[in-house]
């Protein structure tokens, strides 16, 4: 149970994180274009 | 053949008599919303349309209860499907229109189909000043449009349904991530849900941060995030995110929807240990592509017009738009007019693309989907591999979904058959946007967020548009929602009974 638990915490990380990335590719193409 | 696969009435009803009963016993929630808040008009009216939704299912279910473990055929699953939706959309409106926000019946049906297709056009009057309960119903509509509300009703209404797996399918989510359609729509709920608790209590302390009081703050916590999650676009408030001049409240609403337009295949590898799917799964590097240079195309555009002065506003502005159209989420920053009038023709193709190619398949999302823009990018790479080297140095050609799929012939046909059928009804949607007066981009925009579920607005979509116009993306909506195939069903079945009774007289 506690390993499922903690599974699903990684994941929920990971896909927080992912989600991060695709926003920071949107800063830094918004960065170029405010240069 | 057809006839014989869509032809049973009473079962048909019996199911779609479920969903019409659940969709009575969710009114229960925004009726306790309105009694906590005193809004005792909103209380008489949801009581009214509970009663009206729970008598008629309730007497569908018991009295064609002998159907009960009926064997529905694929044909049948997916008229219950579509069925579930148009009808649904008629006893959902009754509150809406009871409550006197809408200038129409027609008008609140418009409402609850962009609800329930996680669209988030809005028809609504003065929604500055509207009920909580009335708001509640708004994006808990929107909510459960978005996980999928008639295998919703049958996971949790019946047991050992025999057709569950056709009506889930019915609803444009064929991916199965458990043995059986059922504990896949309660895995998919229980992953909503946990969400739901995370997401509301983070976007609870974001809207205290920017100036809501507690309750408010909690409010529309849950109904953006609910609205988020779901791609919907629905907002609490008519300037939408705009409302909250929040930075944090923009970039955590942008984590939250992007999260929601994820395919729940990849949500269940994820959330059990797989987490390296989400680098190597066909559909998030696809999407990655077009977020990517699609976000370049309209940041060169806004910056050719010199919309947006510094890096900051185009991020807010420029970026969080292109990511809500993509994701067809539909959530603004900006006033609708100020697409039309301020981003320019490239800006404007850039998130017109992005809301056509919406996010993944079996999600919340809208849109042809990446997964299949994936499939079309690698035929064509296999057969421009099989044009220019020797036929013994091409190999099979693979991708990669939760696990390697060979790209067959039936695939690649099957994806460029639904991304046909999105383009022809977001042609004929512009076509019919100009015959009613409308210019070309103007048309043009608001079908691309109609056909892709998104709920960006130009200005076009408002009460007083033509009725032909509001009837048409009612259907393009209900069509894009389900992706063809169940309406064509019960386009089929409809002809049939019609045919048959021609005959009989």
């Amino acid at each position: 149970m506690r390993k499922i638990f903690l599974k699903g915490i990684f994941g929920v990380a990971a896909e927080i994180i992912f989600a991060g990335g695709l926003i920071l590719i949107g800063f830094l193409i918004s960065l170029l274009g405010g240069l | 053949m057809i006839e014989r696969h869509v032809s049973r009435l009473y079962p048909i009803c019996y199911f779609i008599g479920i969903v019409i009963f659940g969709l009575g016993l969710i009114q229960m929630i925004p009726l306790i919303t309105s009694l906590l808040y005193g809004e005792w008009d909103i209380v008489y009216n949801f009581m009214i349309s509970g009663s009206v939704a729970l008598l008629i299912g309730g007497t569908a279910m018991v009295a064609l209860g002998k159907y009960r473990l009926a064997r529905l055929s694929w044909g049948e699953g997916m008229v219950v499907t579509a069925g579930a939706w148009f009808i649904g959309m008629l006893f959902c409106a009754l509150p809406y229109y009871l409550s006197g926000s809408y200038l129409s019946y027609l008008d609140s049906c418009f409402d609850v189909m962009s609800g329930f297709t996680t669209t988030g056009l809005a028809l609504i009057q003065d929604m500055d000043h509207l009920s909580n309960g009335i708001n509640m119903w708004r994006l808990l509509l929107t909510f459960v449009g978005g996980q999928g509300m008639v295998v919703l009703a049958l996971s949790f209404l019946v047991k050992g349904t025999n057709g569950a797996y056709k009506m889930y399918v019915g609803e444009a989510k064929d991916e199965r991530l458990m043995p059986n359609a059922v504990s896949t729509a309660r895995y998919i709920w229980i992953i909503s849900l946990i969400y739901l608790a995370v997401g509301t209590i983070v976007l609870w302390i974001a809207g205290m941060i920017a100036g809501l009081s507690v309750d408010r703050a909690f409010l529309h916590g849950l109904w953006i995030f609910m609205s988020a999650w779901s791609t919907g676009g629905f907002a609490p408030m008519s300037q939408s995110v705009l409302y909250y001049h929040s930075s944090i409240y923009e970039i955590v609403t942008i984590i939250f929807f992007l999260i929601g337009s994820f395919n729940f295949a990849l949500h269940y590898a994820v959330l059990t240990g797989r987490k390296k799917e989400l680098m190597k799964n066909i559909e998030t590097i696809s999407f990655t592509v077009t977020v990517t240079v699609l976000t370049l195309i309209a940041t060169l555009g806004l910056l050719q017009l010199h919309v947006y002065p510094d890096a900051v506003s185009m991020f807010r502005k420029g970026f969080y738009q292109m990511i809500s159209g993509h994701t067809t989420t539909g959530f603004m920053t900006i006033y609708a007019k100020q697409f039309y009038n301020e981003w320019g023709d490239m800006a404007l193709f850039a998130i017109i693309i992005a809301m056509l190619i919406g996010a993944s398949a079996c999600s919340t999302a809208g849109g042809f989907k990446g997964l299949r823009v994936g499939i079309i990018f690698n035929a064509f790479k296999r057969d421009v591999k099989r044009m220019v080297l020797p036929e013994s140095m091409v190999s099979v050609q693979k991708i990669h979904h939760i696990k390697d799929i060979l790209l067959e012939d039936n695939v690649i046909r099957s994806a460029f058959l639904i991304v046909g059928a999105y383009i022809f009804t977001f042609t004929l949607g512009t076509l019919i946007g100009m015959l009613c007066g409308y210019p070309f981009g103007l048309s043009a925009f608001e079908s691309a967020s109609v056909t892709g579920n998104v709920g960006l607005s130009a200005g076009l979509t408002q009460a007083s548009m033509p009725v032909v116009l509001k009837v048409t993306y009612i259907i393009m909506m209900w069509l894009a929602r389900l992706e063809f195939m169940s309406i064509l069903a019960l386009g089929v079945f409809i002809a049939t009974k019609v045919k048959k009774r021609c005959i009989k007289y």
